[in-house]
């Protein structure tokens, strides 16, 4: 037995000892729970028949389980992983005198930045990892679950869904639209101040310190804020070669400005003022106890926190929230300074402000500097007053340093190379007027002789030269001036700091002629790329011709929605289900496999292939989002590792929304019907209920991160099973089919 | 070159040069056979029972054999043979009998009869059909419209027998079947035979239902759009002027004239359903 328990403590220490050097992002492990692989078809007839309560009607039991249902298999959602284990302790220490809420009750972990936990009406308890790191303690967490806990055993989903029913039906008399909306928020702020009591209650069952119920409203109010708020160190992007002058930096920065009491008219939970209120008032009633922040070792605590705090990098990164990113990584690195993670993360994010600064879509990346508030608010400043050709650079050093810090990691040599491409391409600098000193170098040794210069007589040469080009002479006088202008201290080759960054490199003398020749490639490729674009006849005839022998199916979705717009959830999955089987399907005519990861397949022992489908969702979503821009995706190193898996580089994403609709009255079907002959068919033309489908679907090459093949469509048609396996088959044809001219020389 | 050439080697171009495609789960090629319904206002006469019986055909079928062919993404050909056995149409006709009597002066007798029971003809086409898959159909499934070329032969047989005579006083007049005591009656033959080519071209509009992965149902309908009628050597072309027609036995251009009328009562919108076998 002995043997045992410390076998069993081994593991646990396995578990909690993972290395943050080697940080990639969490995952679920071990056997998928039920609530993941239960359709939620079946959830809604078995809870829906159980029901004794006569006010939940099925809308209720359809929309709850169906949302739960989407969430849980969106990728974000994970379990049995380091963090959603300790949740789990810190709910069983709760939980210790509610032995049926503990059998009851699952909490699992959902990916994103944004703090928050939330619990349902089925006993599933959600907490954010952007909630967990932000926390300071474990007994901040316990007073969240407990909150949480006390929502569901107090009913208030099923409360709350019957509050708006009672609204909608008028129990209430005739409320406008924004009384209506004040009457639930009310409501909702009540059921608030409720969980906050009961959680207290549960609370103080435990011996956790009962002041922490109270810094928990703290971290709620500035949670808004980065996980920390420390002094940004301006020369945190210098290195060897490079400086950046201090003066990119604002002196000051924008003070944290949330206050606790703000209005919270409208929204579903009580300004923080409010709820301290409530729960100083209630927690005076009860009798004062000593308590513990930590009942677990501080230590599972601290590497819980960090794991979120990395894992909130990797969610920003695929949000592309990149100036968030670096400040965090910024805070990090003051505890793990060489993290590998993190220095791929900062490379990551500097790439991605470089690509959207250079496609002149930087706003979409970052915060307004109007809104950032504390220490953060300088490394925002900067990054939005960096010039296209400064940032380039930027970039171009950090890639470069870290390639030589890793030498024989592949995917920092990928980002050298994609950067060197943009840098050549994008950047808009001049190759030549990059120098061969660095920004210090070329400061002492300017400093010496500026002042024995001729100004007047230089220019006047330079002017009278008959040697020199129009433009030699425009670079030289404008040369000139600097030197001027430093002389008299005037300091405005602080702006040309990025010139002097890449010395080494242009010192070498291969790097600027390597820049040329992918300037000069890029060229060619271009010129071919719009000759075969004048070659090819249209496409609606032709169709696409990839050649691709394999692909993986990634999650087909199918929604259904009827004439008022409203989701049909049960025939959604139960089409979605079929049309995982067409894809699957054997077709003789095509020479393609496919394979299908589905969320809606999964057994319990499949929990690789739900990680798999987390990395490929949020992988497609990131590149939706960059759009036009060719980029390396922020997750290319991992689904680099999939496209071994699976052996193939090409992912298929698609999707089948079926509708209806009827056509809109127009000025025609007025005349239509005036002219009485034509009246029966404008009539029935506006009668009648058109059925569409539209069809999207996308394959992407994982080796390049670009969209090689994409089909949209509006088909005015009803989405009938066979017709829908004629076009499944068509995007299979597509992928399969090999081009004209490679069929002609084989 | 006139202009049927023109449009049909258009059509085919098109279709030709846009060459690449999928079809319904693999398969290109159909065999299909349909039957088409003409709904007409015309009335064919026949003599049933010693009553004469003028009913107005509210459907004159045809069929049809093709083989289809999707030629790209959107676009289907097809050609077809259509074939129809019909009663022709004299609702708008009289029958002129001529007959010489020799009485002291030779006199030629002019007997107007109607036409009772209409003579029976054959029609026989080949059809190029070019269908356009659209509102996001791809071809051979969903929603089309399209171009139709037919070139029919219509052959009304020497000897083929018809009746023609008076009726009685007492005709009963109804909507869709007019009655008659027959006055008079005698039984005739066509006496050369007569035959008509037709050129038309044709609007198409329909739809395909995938019944299963081998068979496709198609509901569809055509229009007219432009017809021409050519009656061997005599070259007349009528068109859709003619509203009275006035011949004799004994011309084998009226016979034309009228095989040419009846095809211009069938010659209208047109319903059709088939079934097409995908190979």
């Amino acid at each position: 037995m002995n043997k045992l328990l410390v076998l069993l403590a081994l593991v646990a220490t396995t578990v909690f000892s993972q290395d943050l050097d080697k940080f990639v992002s969490l995952k679920s492990q071990g056997s998928i729970p039920l609530d993941f692989t239960t359709l939620s078809t079946q959830k809604f007839e078995e809870d829906h028949a159980i029901n004794t309560d006569k006010e939940l009607d099925k809308n209720f039991f359809l929309s709850t389980r169906f949302y739960l249902d989407e969430l849980l298999l969106s990728g974000m959602v994970i379990f049995n992983d380091p963090v959603s284990d300790y949740i789990h302790k810190v709910a069983d220490h709760l939980l210790e005198h509610y032995p049926e809420l503990k059998s009851e009750l699952r909490f699992y972990v959902l990916k994103t930045d944004i703090p928050n936990a939330f619990s349902t009406d089925q006993g599933v308890v959600l907490v954010t990892t952007g909630l967990m790191a932000q926390l300071e303690n474990e007994a901040q967490l316990a007073y969240i679950l407990a909150h949480e806990i006390t929502h569901y055993i107090k009913k208030h989903v099923r409360n709350g869904y019957i509050e708006q029913k009672n609204v909608n039906h008028g129990k209430y008399g005739g409320l406008t639209r924004h009384g209506a909306i004040s009457h639930l928020s009310q409501y909702s702020k009540d059921l608030e101040l409720e969980a906050d009591k009961g959680g207290i209650d549960m609370f103080f069952k435990t011996d956790y310190d009962p002041n922490e119920i109270f810094t928990v409203f703290d971290v709620l109010l500035y949670s808004y804020l980065p996980f920390d708020d420390v002094q940004f160190d301006t020369g945190y992007f210098n290195s060897d070669q490079l400086r950046v002058p201090g003066s990119f930096f604002p002196d000051t920065i924008r003070e944290v400005s949330q206050v606790s009491n703000y209005n919270d008219d409208n929204q579903t939970h009580p300004n923080i003022e409010k709820r301290v209120d409530v729960a100083s008032e209630y927690v005076a009633s009860l009798e004062l106890k000593e308590g513990k922040k930590f009942i677990l070792p501080e230590k599972d605590f601290q590497y819980v926190r960090d794991l979120c705090r990395f894992e909130n990098i990797n969610s920003n990164l695929t949000g592309r929230a990149y100036t968030k990113v670096l400040y965090d990584v910024y805070l990090l690195k003051l505890r793990h300074p060489d993290n590998r993670f993190l220095d791929l993360a900062q490379l990551k994010a500097l790439y991605g402000l470089m690509k959207y600064k250079n496609a002149s879509r930087y706003s979409e990346v970052t915060l307004k500097t109007s809104k950032v508030e504390g220490e953060s608010y300088k490394m925002h400043v900067f990054f939005k007053e960096l010039t296209k050709a400064q940032l380039n650079v930027l970039v171009m050093r950090y890639a470069i340093d870290m390639n030589a810090k890793y030498p024989n990691d592949p995917i920092f040599k990928l980002y050298v190379d994609d950067v060197k491409k943009e840098f050549a391409l994008k950047s808009g600098i001049h190759f030549e007027d990059l120098k061969s000193v660095t920004y210090d170098e070329y400061l002492a040794t300017a400093t010496g002789y500026v002042d024995t210069i001729n100004y007047e007589d230089s220019i006047s040469k330079i002017e009278s030269s008959e040697t020199l080009s129009k433009y030699e002479k425009i670079r030289l006088k404008k040369e000139l001036k600097s030197l001027q202008q430093m002389g008299t201290g005037g300091g405005a080759s602080d702006q040309d700091f990025h010139l002097f960054g890449l010395a080494d490199m242009v010192k070498e003398g291969s790097f600027i002629k390597e820049l040329k020749a992918i300037k000069s490639d890029e060229e060619d490729r271009k010129k071919k790329e719009y000759e075969e674009l004048l070659n090819s006849r249209g496409r609606d005839g032709k169709g696409t011709h990839l050649g691709i022998d394999n692909v993986v199916v990634v999650n087909p979705m199918y929604e259904n929605y009827k004439l008022n717009a409203k989701q049909n959830h049960l025939k959604s999955e139960d089409k979605k289900l079929q049309i995982s089987e067409v894809y699957t399907q054997k077709y003789d005519k095509l020479n393609i496999e496919t394979q299908l990861v589905d969320s809606k397949n999964l057994g319990s022992g499949d929990v690789d292939e739900f990680n798999d489908l987390a990395l490929l969702t949020s992988w497609i979503s990131e590149i939706a989002d960059h759009d036009d821009i060719d980029m390396i995706s922020s997750c290319h190193d991992q689904v680099q590792v999939l496209t071994q898996k699976y052996g193939t580089s090409h992912f298929l994403f698609s999707g089948i929304f079926g509708y209806k609709e009827r056509t809109e009255a127009t000025a025609a079907h007025l005349y239509g019907i005036l002219l009485v002959y034509t009246a029966p068919i404008a009539l029935i033309d506006l009668l009648i209920v058109h059925n569409y489908f539209d069809l999207v679907a996308i394959s992407i090459n994982a080796d390049t991160d670009e969209v090689e093949f994409t089909e949209v469509q509006t088909v005015n048609l009803k989405g009938i099973d066979r017709i829908l396996k004629g076009y499944v088959y068509d995007v299979l044809y597509q992928l399969s089919s090999k081009p004209k001219s490679d069929s002609k020389n084989r | 070159m006139n202009f049927r050439v023109v449009i049909l080697s258009t059509l085919m171009c098109f279709t030709v040069f846009s060459w690449s495609q999928s079809g319904y789960l693999g398969k290109r090629i159909g065999l299909e056979l349909g039957l088409g319904g003409s709904p007409s206002r015309q009335f064919s006469n026949s003599v049933k029972d010693d009553l004469f019986v003028s009913r107005m055909r509210l459907l004159n079928m045809s069929y049809r054999a093709s083989l289809n062919f999707v030629v790209s993404r959107k676009l289907e050909m097809a050609l077809s043979y259509d074939y129809m056995r019909v009663r022709g149409f004299s609702d708008e006709v009289d029958y002129v009998d001529r007959d010489t009597i020799f009485s002291p002066y030779l006199q030629v007798v002019e007997y107007r009869m109607r036409i009772l029971d209409d003579p029976r003809f054959t029609y026989n086409g080949l059809t190029y059909t070019f269908r356009y898959f659209r509102l996001g159909s791809l071809a051979p499934i969903g929603k089309y419209i399209g171009f139709r070329c037919s070139f029919g032969f219509s052959t009304l047989e020497q000897g083929t027998e018809f009746m023609a005579g008076k009726l009685g006083s007492n005709e009963k007049l109804g909507f869709l079947v007019n009655k008659a005591q027959i006055g008079d009656i005698d039984s005739f033959s066509v006496g050369k035979t007569a035959k008509v080519r037709t050129f038309s071209l044709r609007a198409v509009i329909g739809r395909n239902y995938p019944l299963t992965d081998n068979l496709i149902l198609k509901v569809g309908m055509d229009f007219p759009l432009i017809t021409r009628f050519h009656s061997g050597t005599s070259n007349d072309s009528f068109g859709f002027q003619v509203k009275k027609v006035n011949f004799s036995e004994s011309e084998t251009s009226s016979w034309q004239k009228y095989v040419m009328h009846s095809i211009r009562g069938y010659n209208r919108v047109t319903l059709e359903a088939g079934i097409i076998l995908l190979l």
